[in-house]
């Protein structure tokens, strides 16, 4: 246990420079799309308040008042988040070719530690976990601060407040920030599996080099197939037979199985299997 | 401990954020007000398992809110699950009772008919291949005996499918071992026709297609007629009779409200006996326009709103006569008004003999229930918004079904 969170806090620390800065990144991307997002509005509001002299009201009716609704769609605000994503989805697989890296692979340091090799993987799991909510925090934080900015730039006659679940309820922020906490753990707990086949699919490749990745594809493509194997059988041989409640917990029970695959596998080749 | 500072910090923070994000958007922070039904007048016993269905809207957020009991229902909006859990309650009682019939069947309660001994199901199957061929166009019929728990189930081809679009079907029946499905067709050339199919059930064969009404006026100047059946679809429970309303209506443009708006040049009025196979036509000449008709039992229910007064006429389908008309009071909305949802129209439905009215006052909307049979008011009560967060120009209140509690 003591090696395992060791080890853990030995990943975060190698990526955590890298981590600020995507961070830092961020916040600036998302407070720029909330100054754009209002001071747009409010340049809108004047020229046809000012312009065709239309009442405040009116203009609210027509043109909507101003939500942070409005900023969640905008681009910056959007590419944001893409990035976040796009960076975590590539350390992915970075977390273990880096070890690979270099003139002395940090690998073989790491594998003739005196500890079960499968703590390395679920350290290395933990962490892009820890990142992944990490940032999830981050946003929700953020989501306060930009409130606050918005409050300054737009009047309160021309804004409408409203909670934050309103602003992830119904766009792509629900995939990040789903509605109520068992759908988050749903949710999330489908990652956890897809990092973990991700990781058997890698060290696959990592055992076997050229014909490894033959190996983890196809694994990758097992594990997938197993997963919706309640839901494919049901569509295409069974012509709808069992009722979505049924399907849902053969669903959650195939995506457990899928893990302990994946877990397992992993421990194998991680023992027997794997080539520095 | 110093060496891990970093990872405890950035742990604490997201178990906290993310903790207090889950736990505190319960429901009661949801920008949705709960509404609640206030009595002025009447017996509290008129809102028992009665569900008032209506939408909550705020810029363009969109909730669909339910009030049972004269309080806002407590759906969890959130959770996928409860998608995948949502039952139409009229068929809670068969999925506990008789599960396997329910399987690989659309449930809607057009579909289906239940009474004591029997459950009945038909669908209409078209399966087109990729280059547009029909391969399958068909009705597929099962009865289940309650008591033998033995099921018979057939499939039939349609007479003629090929030259419908798509059928609906309204209603099923089962009577003296036949199923009788109700349907409206929808042909190529924008025509629409009532058919009513009976199916043997010993002979496990289609005996009959009859066409009960057309409606092949298409539309022209913006003008076409409106084709509905109004029985009660929303019961699965045994009905004697079927409702036919045709309206010619008449698309025009207000000139001060710029809205476009639906005038009823002519209107039909038609019962169909499942029983006996026969319609009948309702001749309301003298009353005018019909603005909506319902079915309760074997009494039928013209409605006329005229101004404020909203005329009910009832029509005994059994003795073929008139009963007087009843007379209510629908406050005019006006427009000079800065609250939007003043500007809505009222929202009627009538049930079970019982007429419902929901209007927007001042300071919330009112409800109105009354006796039909004898014109009386039963209740009379507000409906106010607790909780309310937005108080501005922005969210609209919709009131669009209201139904018994199965």
């Amino acid at each position: 246990m003591n090696r395992y969170l060791k080890l853990v806090n030995f990943e975060f620390n190698r990526f955590f420079k890298l981590y600020i800065v995507l961070v830092i990144v961020t916040i600036i991307m998302q407070i720029f799309a909330v100054i754009v997002e209002s001071r747009g509005y409010m340049r809108e509001a004047k020229n046809v308040i000012y312009g065709d002299m239309m009442s405040k009201a009116d203009f609210i009716k027509n043109y909507e008042a101003f939500t942070m609704q409005r900023v969640v769609q905008s681009n910056w605000f959007y590419w944001s988040i893409a990035l976040c994503v796009v960076v975590l989805l590539i350390y992915v697989f970075f977390i273990w070719y880096r070890d690979w890296l270099g003139k002395n692979s940090f690998i073989y340091r790491l594998l003739m530690l005196p500890t079960a090799r499968l703590n390395l993987y679920f350290a290395k799991a933990t962490a892009i976990l820890i990142f992944v909510f990490g940032l999830v925090a981050l946003q929700l934080l953020l989501f306060l601060i930009e409130m606050q900015i918005m409050k300054w730039i737009v009047p309160a006659e021309f804004r409408v407040d409203l909670p934050i679940k309103e602003y992830t309820d119904f766009n792509y922020l629900s995939v990040i920030l789903p509605g109520s906490l068992i759908d988050f753990l749903l949710f999330y707990g489908m990652g956890i599996v897809a990092v973990c086949v991700t990781f058997t699919a890698i060290l696959f490749e990592r055992c076997y080099r050229l014909k490894g990745i033959i190996f983890g594809i196809s694994y990758g493509l097992v594990s997938v197939g197993f997963f919706l194997m309640p839901l494919l059988i049901d569509t295409f041989v069974l012509n709808y037979y069992f009722f979505p409640v049924e399907l849902f917990v053969m669903e959650v029970i195939a995506g457990i199985i899928v893990l302990i695959g994946a877990v397992w596998i992993g421990n194998y080749l991680l023992k027997y299997k794997i080539r520095v | 401990m110093k060496k891990y500072w970093k990872i405890i910090v950035v742990l604490i923070i997201t178990v906290i954020t993310v903790g207090t994000y889950y736990i505190r958007s319960s429901f009661a922070s949801r920008t949705v007000p709960e509404f609640e039904v206030k009595k002025i007048s009447g017996d509290e016993k008129e809102l028992q398992d009665l569900v008032i269905h209506g939408d909550y809207n705020v810029n363009d957020i969109h909730y669909s809110f339910k009030i049972l009991n004269g309080k806002t229902m407590n759906i969890n909006y959130d959770s996928i699950i409860s998608e995948i859990v949502e039952l139409p309650s009229q068929f809670e009682k068969i999925m506990k009772e008789h599960k396997n019939f329910l399987r690989q069947k659309v449930l809607n309660p057009g579909n289906f008919y239940e009474d004591k001994a029997w459950l009945a199901y038909a669908e209409y199957e078209i399966e087109n291949t990729f280059s547009g061929m029909t391969n399958k166009n068909e009705f597929l019929i099962e009865v289940l005996d309650k008591k033998t728990n033995e099921t018979v189930a057939f499939e039939v081809a349609i007479p003629d499918g090929e030259n419908y679009y798509t059928i609906n079907i309204n209603d099923v029946q089962l009577l003296n071992g036949k199923v009788k499905v109700l349907t409206n067709n929808f042909s190529e050339d924008s025509s629409e026709e009532a058919h009513l199919y009976v199916f043997d059930l010993k002979e496990k064969k289609l005996i009959r297609d009859d066409v009960i009404l057309k409606n092949s006026e298409g539309v022209e100047n913006g003008n076409w007629t409106s084709f509905s059946i109004n029985n009660d679809s929303l019961s699965l429970k045994p009905s004697e009779y079927a409702l036919f309303l045709l309206q010619r209506v008449q698309e025009e443009m207000n000139e001060n409200t710029k809205e476009v708006e639906e005038k009823i040049l002519a209107s039909e009025c038609y019962v169909y006996n499942f029983e006996k196979e026969v319609l009948e036509k309702i001749n309301h000449e003298e009353l005018g326009m019909v603005e909506a008709a319902s079915l309760h039992n074997s009494t039928v229910f013209l409605q006329n709103q005229i101004d404020n007064r909203l005329e009910v006429v009832p029509y005994d389908i059994e003795t073929g006569t008139w009963r007087e008309k009843i007379l209510f009071n629908v406050p005019q909305t006006s427009e000079n008004t800065d609250n939007d949802d003043l500007h809505a129209e009222p929202f009627i439905t009538v049930l079970n003999g019982k007429i419902y009215i929901i209007n927007a006052i001042d300071d919330g909307y009112s409800l109105f229930i009354g006796d039909l049979s004898t014109g009386q008011s039963l209740y009379e009560g507000k409906i106010v918004a607790k909780h309310k967060k937005i108080n501005q120009y922005n969210d609209k209140t919709y009131f669009k079904l209201i139904e018994p509690k199965s």
